[in-house]
């Protein structure tokens, strides 16, 4: 009984980190399947959020309803906007994607540090959201919060949008073959910079809400999102970059080897506790050399 | 106002940035393969170093050296006390310091080169965005575990106390100097190193790599082999910087490691010219002067003193480079040049003749 009370914890924080996880690789995923190109400055825009919810709920004294509707505002105009200055332009270049890659690490950069600055001038360098996260239940010697309450369903809800909405929407389909085959796609008259904007749209308004949730649940830095950047990766990696629910379980998968994984390797074997990031970077390698197109690739390369 | 340690530490950084500059050139401007965790086996070489050096002269303190000197035998690493010992020992001993120095720069090369071709094997069979992912990962992580961990480089504190190998010369100006020579010195060798590897028949394997996969695979090339060859090659070049670094500065600590240092050398790379050597010496010559002088303590010479920690608009003027140069001249200042083998040499002959 002792163990099972001691395993809930773990439990409960990979079901939150998996739920977050998801929130944050979906848009990655989303915009890697329509413009190739993996987006390192999708951390930047859970950062964004991030001290968008702190900002409005500490400075203004926002409740955290229109706080997180701010943060998804941000992270969604900053995703466009980014698009249409740098990533639109270098597309039309027909630049390599290797090129893109390099593009958004020095947009990635050039958000990161600007936020670093701002913070550093209102003294926000490290701060903590002055809201409420209310224990509502003991499981063990876990607990769950208002947190789990919203971050969990609001995972579960943003998986069965995206099914619903690739599989009987038409421009889930439209979406889907533009990721599948730019050129076919557009060549069937399919809209593809509308297709491309509303993927930006998507991403960004994902990760500006991961992001004040995470505020909630953890005190913000600038460089909250690019730490988490490895387990967004990591996440849409075990998705093969193209599969949503493949990144969705990989999300999981991530949220519990770091959490329930650990907890069971130290209470078995003694492996220390700081090795979780390791278990991380191992599953990724195994992924890669077991089913480098992702871990749903053997059902077809669907791209749901 | 003494210029000296200025001018000295500005060339010992030239090196350094020289050195990852380049081996991040024959991976990304010779091969395309983006090594966005460069950092890591910059680190790599500098745990090295660092536990080289500490392990060897606590050995030392043990015998008769430490006895000769009235040093107190002291059993751990991290310790102030320690870090006293080993410096008052290499001040005293030069020989057995050359000795720590060479074996460090040996081992952290093969180190560096054995774990940038291991990190890299996974994702070097699928497209390069993985490579990218997987070393970025890989650096962080191996970040955070390093803090986390005593046994690497004294975790969170890090490993202070690696004395430098010249610390017998007692003048700092000349010894400043000399350690700059020695590094400037490796730095030249690495060049030559990557000069005749970039025009050897390997360099165009690794440019054909880069620019058409398939058909380099046609001909008949492994590529997937020579992609581990080349991470191999400039992962042991940036962990000789990596020991470089650590008897510089005489300091080891994961923090001091993060990415931003991967991306300002992707930058050298990029602003001097990708495949081409002489302009990633221009890029990483800018570059490092613009590192140099956008310090705190540079800028406090001439009384300027920003409200913010003036590394975040470093940062932010290096990130608007990067994306500047890849939309308006991603050739760079000194764009590639065809390969210098003899055959070009007599065809270019030919046509001026």
């Amino acid at each position: 009984m002792e163990f099972l009370a001691e395993l809930a914890a773990p439990l409960l924080t990979g079901l939150l980190h998996g739920s977050l996880f998801t929130l944050m690789a979906v848009g990655l995923t989303m915009t890697f399947s329509v413009t190739r190109m993996i987006n390192f400055a999708h951390a930047e825009l859970v950062t964004l959020g991030a001290y968008a919810a702190v900002v409005a709920v500490n400075n203004y004294g926002w409740s955290l309803g229109p706080a997180m509707a701010a943060a998804v505002l941000i992270g969604l105009a900053a995703a466009v906007l980014v698009d249409e200055l740098v990533y639109k332009p270098l597309t039309a270049m027909r630049a390599p994607d290797l090129y893109l890659m390099v593009a958004s690490i020095g947009v990635s950069m050039v958000l990161r540090h600007i936020i670093y600055i701002f913070a550093d001038l209102n003294g926000l360098l490290n701060v903590k959201a002055r809201v409420l996260n209310n224990p509502v239940m003991f499981v063990g010697y876990g607990t769950v919060t208002t947190v789990h309450l919203w971050a969990v369903p609001a995972a579960l809800l943003l998986a069965l949008a995206l099914h619903l909405f690739l599989t009987q929407s038409l421009t889930g389909k439209v979406m889907r073959a533009v990721a599948d085959n730019v050129m076919l796609a557009q060549a069937s008259a399919a809209p593809v910079a509308r297709i491309r904007r509303l993927a930006w749209i998507a991403a960004g308004s994902l990760a500006g809400l991961a992001g004040a949730v995470w505020a909630v649940y953890s005190p913000v830095t600038p460089s909250v999102g690019w730490g988490l950047l490895p387990r967004m990766f990591a996440s849409a990696i075990i998705g093969g970059l193209v599969s949503f629910s493949g990144t969705f379980i990989g999300a999981y998968v991530v949220g519990f080897a770091e959490n329930l994984g650990i907890f069971l390797a130290n209470y078995f074997l003694g492996t220390p506790l700081d090795y979780r990031g390791i278990i991380t970077f191992l599953i990724v390698a195994v992924m890669l050399l077991w089913r480098p197109a992702g871990v749903l690739a053997a059902r077809g390369g669907g791209r749901w | 106002m003494n210029l000296t340690p200025l001018i000295a530490s500005f060339l010992v950084f030239y090196g350094l940035y020289l050195i990852l500059s380049l081996s991040l050139n024959l991976e990304y401007g010779y091969a395309g393969q983006p090594n966005f965790g460069k950092v890591f086996f910059y680190s790599v070489g500098a745990y090295t170093a660092g536990a080289v050096t500490a392990h060897t002269l606590r050995w030392a303190s043990f015998g008769p050296m430490g006895e000769a000197l009235g040093l107190p035998p002291v059993a751990d690493i991290c310790s102030a006390a320690a870090a006293v010992v080993r410096e008052q020992l290499a001040a005293a001993h030069p020989g057995l310091m050359a000795v720590i120095f060479l074996t460090s720069l040996v081992l952290a090369a093969l180190l560096g080169a054995a774990a940038g071709y291991l990190l890299s094997y996974p994702a070097l069979r699928v497209r390069e965005v993985y490579l990218a992912m997987v070393l970025l990962i890989v650096a962080e992580i191996s970040r955070s575990y390093v803090r986390a961990n005593s046994a690497i480089a004294c975790g969170a504190h890090g490993l202070v106390g690696v004395p430098n190998p010249l610390l017998w010369i007692d003048d700092p100006g000349v010894r400043g100097y000399a350690y700059a020579a020695a590094v400037l010195a490796v730095a030249g060798i690495v060049y030559v190193v990557a000069q005749r590897l970039g025009n050897s028949p390997f360099g165009r394997v690794l440019k054909a790599v880069r620019d058409d996969e398939l058909a380099a695979q046609v001909l008949g090339k492994r590529v997937a082999r020579i992609k581990g060859q080349v991470m191999a090659i400039g992962s042991g070049m940036a962990a000789v910087a990596g020991v470089l670094y650590a008897f510089h500065v005489q300091f080891v600590g994961a923090e001091d490691f993060i990415p931003v240092i991967t991306f300002n050398v992707l930058a050298m790379v990029i602003l001097g010219g990708a495949a081409n050597h002489k302009g990633v010496a221009l890029g990483a010559l800018i570059l490092t002067a613009v590192d140099r002088m956008s310090r705190t303590s540079f800028l406090a010479l001439f009384g300027l003193q920003p409200p913010f920690d003036v590394n975040y608009l470093r940062y932010v003027i290096i990130g608007a480079l990067l994306v500047v140069l890849i939309m308006f001249r991603p050739q760079g200042l000194l764009p590639e040049g065809p390969v210098r083998t003899p055959a070009v040499e007599v065809f270019q002959r030919r046509g001026s003749a």
